[in-house]
């Protein structure tokens, strides 16, 4: 009796210890439900885009937005911070981020013992805000985007707690990443694109080096990329740089047009190359096509090749 | 277990920005090694947070004149950290499962931070500013922690996200 006694007294004591252990989280920082838009403009003078970003929050949205990412390609300059916001690039050099750190008071019955005060001039639900601005000399492509809603990280009571309520909670690791991510307009070099050549022929598509005729190319569209914006005139293939045939070439059944060659709902662009400017070898593995979209930034897509008929 | 490649930070590091604090009670007053990412990662927290100082002086500026005083009158606070790891790192772990606390101490990529010592105490409307340099050097969320009933106590630990 007295050793059950003492079982289910360890027992209560072991239950007890696991409650007091129980670490409550606070929520991710990604509470919020938000749209992005992004303006650039060229300066025709000094050749430098302009970005502009609004941050829209939705007011169904659970948190404050108080910072808010960009990842960008290149260089950027001149940036700009809305009220009571400042910027900062991040360690890769390759993001800046804004943030609101201007401090507002602690909720009342919230004592200071060295957590982040919530921000006087955070993005609330239901509001906008613009005014994140930067130049930069690369056009506009996608981008990365990351934006961050409030969610305080309450202090602990001692080292090991601290360290376990990281780990527990999902602290570690990258604070890009807990937020809400998407797309949208940034500085690039250059627009990745998906091409299909001959389609539908799977890669690696078969290709005789030698061969005449036309060589048709697929664009393909997505819900990052837009195949209607290629500007067709802009267009080389392979190592010969070979150029789109026009629509009067009597070579070209039809003309660059847009049709869905691979049935995923998006439109792609279909264009013809003259096999014989190509310039393939028969070592080559893949054939490449550079361009740009009809607001000038470069694009660039190539696919993997098996050439067939060749004597080595 | 040894931790190779670790380098010995100066008690002032960019400039003076930043402060490193190698005492003690624990164990030999060397515990001022990182890997050499990490150090670079404190540096680069201390001089964003120092321009975020100046940054927000010169917005709050009544005229030009003021405001270019900023880059000389601005000067504190400077964040201070009062323990990053030993020459080898390791040595903390006594329990032999690399359980916490300290964990990452042993491996040079942990650093705590004074924010409420009376000393370096780092004023909330500062600290949501050094809060942003540490993210923006690429490291964990910092958690606030050590003994609840002295608040003064309590610091910040850095981690390296590198």
């Amino acid at each position: 009796m007295k050793r059950m006694s003492i079982l289910l007294s360890t027992l209560m004591l072991c239950s007890l210890s696991s409650v007091w252990a129980q670490t409550t989280c606070p929520p991710p920082p990604n509470q919020v439900s938000v749209n992005v838009t992004a303006n650039a403009s060229l300066d025709p003078t000094t050749q430098l885009y302009t970005y502009t970003y609004t941050l829209a929050s939705d007011p169904g949205s659970v948190q404050d937005i108080v910072s808010f990412a960009v990842a960008f390609e290149g260089s950027i300059t001149n940036i700009s911070d809305p009220q009571g916001w400042d910027h900062g690039l991040m360690f890769t050099g390759s993001t800046v981020r804004w943030s609101a750190d201007v401090a507002a008071d602690f909720p009342p019955g919230v004592q200071d013992q060295g957590q982040v005060p919530p921000s006087a001039f955070p993005v609330k639900p239901g509001s906008r805000m613009t005014g994140f601005i930067f130049a930069s000399q690369k056009p506009p492509g996608p981008v990365k985007y990351f934006v961050h809603g409030y969610s305080p990280v309450p202090p602990q009571a001692s080292e090991a707690d601290a360290e376990q309520f990281s780990t527990v909670c999902g602290l570690k690791g990258s604070f890009l990443q807990r937020g809400v991510t998407g797309s949208t307009l940034g500085p690039v070099n250059f627009i990745s694109v998906n091409i299909s050549i001959k389609p539908p022929a799977a890669a690696p598509v078969p290709i005789n080096p030698g061969e005449k005729g036309v060589t048709p190319v697929a664009i393909l569209g997505s819900s990052t990329f837009d195949a209607s914006t290629v500007g067709v005139s802009s267009l080389f293939l392979g190592p010969g740089n070979a150029t789109v045939l026009g629509p009067g070439n009597a070579a070209v059944v039809g003309k660059a047009e847009l049709e869905d060659v691979n049935n995923d709902g998006f439109p792609d662009l279909v264009v013809h190359f003259p096999s014989q400017q190509i310039g393939i070898q028969c070592t080559d593995t893949s054939l490449l096509l550079r361009g740009k979209t009809q607001a000038g930034t470069p694009i660039r897509g190539s696919e993997a090749i098996q050439t067939v008929n060749c004597q080595l | 277990m040894e931790i190779d490649g670790l380098i010995g930070n100066p008690t002032s590091l960019a400039g003076g920005l930043l402060t490193i604090d190698p005492t003690s009670s624990l164990h030999d007053n060397n515990n001022i090694y990182t890997t050499p990412t990490f150090s670079a990662q404190l540096q680069f927290m201390a001089t964003d947070f120092r321009l975020r100082l100046i940054a927000q002086c010169i917005k709050t500026s009544p005229d030009p004149i003021t405001a270019l005083q900023c880059f000389t009158t601005v000067q504190r606070p400077a964040p201070n950290i009062d323990a990053l790891s030993l020459q080898a790192g390791g040595l903390f772990d006594f329990t032999g499962n690399w359980g916490p606390p300290h964990h990452d101490h042993r491996v040079g990529v942990e650093a705590d931070m004074r924010i409420t010592n009376p000393t370096f105490f780092i004023d909330s409307k500062f600290r949501i500013m050094l809060h942003d340099a540490v993210i923006n050097a690429l490291m964990d969320d910092p958690v606030s922690g050590e003994d609840l009933a002295d608040p003064t106590s309590n610091h910040w630990h850095l981690v390296s996200l590198i």
